[in-house]
């Protein structure tokens, strides 16, 4: 746990982020190491690590298979700047590749076109999550 | 004989039956429970651990010596210390009952599956049945998991948690899950999310979905916050209750909160001193509740968003005298502050003022960008982001 310390984070920060996620207490020096690297992988600055971090410490829980699949996916819709997308809404990346499948599908069938849903995607991370909500 | 001993050792009368052995007279069977007990004490077991050792496996009294050393030398070489390998083989006394060929065959897949030799041994010993199950039985549950879509570090990441995730049925559970609604998809991502989730019973499931629906949701709605945020099935009820209240607080509606709630379920998950101090920040900014209450209306993952990097944005907004994008537009927060800062300077050094009135220009999607002013997200943060800046002033200094 301690090497949450050299991403800027004080004491109140990571209480505050195991209230939110306990596991982290049980993760160890590598499975910290290993799912924060995904985030330097695609550039995101030290200060976007601790922001994204902060805001959503969930992501310390989740599956460095499953992030790296979700990255995958998004370079392979031309989305490249993912250290934006990710500061801008650090909980995209707690989303499985069948949510954007199974939202750009739902797009499609809407009659939109691959290029402006990736465009909104990316202008507006929380649209999947606002899909469907009135 | 044999009976009175055990009895007065602490045992149940119940036991004796389970404890008989064709094999050997009643008196040696009193002598070999007598060198048992001693040797368990010897070994460091306290009484309270050798009766529940007894009454988990009768059989142990049909143990040598040295079988038993020989299972307490296999989980030290393992790297258990001594507290570990009397907890062990008091949780799962079977482990006497094995070879060591039969034990090593699973640990040896356990490890080469990514589990360490300890984290191994643990999944193992921490299951009643374990030992009774092969080789191929666990390779099939892996192998399962893996064909319904769980990735190797999933699992891995479930047995570290809960070990029961290899000796329990996940296909009732699968099935269980989709009868309540869930794809199966869905039920693979909120338990790969959430490791410990395969350890919550579905009774527990069941009850807290009917426990959420009561505080206004609607089962589709509870499945959507659910795979967004599996792990509102640990939280307690009453603390979800009181965190919707909160909001309330904030002037919204039941209905206003449910919005902003199964958009943006993860402010659940945040404790009301963490939400307090997020709208704390907008009030020392200069917002009233009503300007608070509108933002987190259009933009509920506001919420989600840094303390920092929020009030940053709303600053260089203040600085350029564009303020009145964060009432008119809570939205256009998302975009970075270095994009808005080369997109105003780009737009300004072009001769194009922003102002109010055409503001919007500075949040354009990236393609419309480009296609109205010619110039790509890399190249304007190249021209105008923080480094260009320093060196800009450096240049400047050095003329």
């Amino acid at each position: 746990m301690e090497e949450l310390f050299q991403w800027n984070l004080n004491d109140l920060d990571i209480k505050e982020m195991i209230s939110i996620n306990n596991e982290i207490l049980n993760l160890d020096r590598e499975e910290i190491n290993d799912i924060v690297s995904i985030l330097k992988y695609v550039n995101c600055t030290d200060k976007q690590i601790r922001n994204i971090l902060i805001a959503n410490p969930n992501y310390l829980s989740r599956c460095k298979s499953d992030v790296i699949d979700l990255i995958k996916k998004l370079k392979e819709l031309n989305i490249n700047d993912l250290n934006e997308l990710f500061d801008s809404n650090p909980h995209f990346l707690n989303k499985d590749v069948f949510e954007i499948e199974d939202y750009i599908k739902n797009e499609i069938s809407n009659g939109k076109v691959l290029n402006d849903i990736i465009d909104e995607l990316v202008s507006n991370p929380f649209i999947i999550d606002e899909m469907g909500v009135l | 004989m044999l009976k009175e001993y055990l009895i007065s050792y602490g045992l149940d009368e119940s036991i004796v039956n389970r404890v008989k052995n064709d094999r050997y007279t009643e008196k040696r069977m009193l002598e070999k429970a007598v060198i048992i007990h001693v040797h368990l004490h010897e070994l460091g077991f306290s009484k309270e651990q050798i009766l529940i050792i007894i009454n988990k496996f009768p059989r142990i009294y049909w143990c040598t010596k040295e079988r038993i050393n020989e299972k307490i030398k296999l989980l030290k070489e393992f790297g258990f210390n001594d507290n570990e390998v009397l907890f062990t083989c008091t949780s799962n006394p079977f482990i006497f009952n094995y070879s060591n060929e039969n034990i090593l065959e699973k640990i040896n897949y356990f490890i080469s599956i990514g589990l360490t030799k300890k984290q191994a041994l643990n999944t193992l010993c921490m299951w009643n049945n374990s030992f009774f199950r092969t080789k191929l039985y666990v390779e099939n549950k892996v192998n399962y998991l893996m064909s319904i879509g769980f990735k190797k570090d999933a699992i891995v990441k479930m047995i570290k948690t809960n070990p029961s995730i290899i000796w329990n049925s996940f296909y009732q559970r699968m099935e269980q899950f989709k009868k309540l609604g869930y794809k199966e998809n869905e039920v693979v991502k909120m338990h790969s999310y959430y490791s410990n989730l395969h350890a919550i019973t579905l009774d527990s499931i069941k009850k807290k979905i009917e426990e959420i629906e009561s505080l206004g949701y609607i089962n589709s709605e509870v499945i959507k916050m659910t795979v967004s945020l599996p792990h509102l099935f640990s939280y307690g009820t009453y603390s979800i209750k009181e965190k919707l209240l909160f909001l309330r607080t904030l002037g919204l509606s039941e209905r206003e909160v449910k919005k902003i709630t199964l958009v943006n379920t993860d402010v659940i998950s945040y404790s009301i001193e963490t939400i307090a101090s997020k709208i704390n920040t907008f009030k020392d900014l200069g917002y009233s509740n009503e300007k608070i209450k509108y933002m987190i209306l259009d933009f509920p993952s506001i919420l989600n968003s840094s303390i920092e990097s929020i009030k940053e944005k709303i600053l260089y907004l203040r600085s350029i005298d564009l303020e009145g994008v964060v009432m008119s537009s809570p939205k256009d927060l998302i975009q970075s502050t270095d994009l808005t800062k080369a997109r105003y300077e780009y737009l300004k050094n072009s001769g194009v003022v922003i102002t109010m009135d055409n503001y919007r220009e500075l949040f354009l999607g990236n393609d419309a960008f480009k296609n109205k002013y010619g110039i790509t997200k890399a190249e304007l943060i190249k021209l105008y982001g923080k480094n260009n800046e320093v060196k800009q002033e450096l240049k400047k200094e050095g003329e």
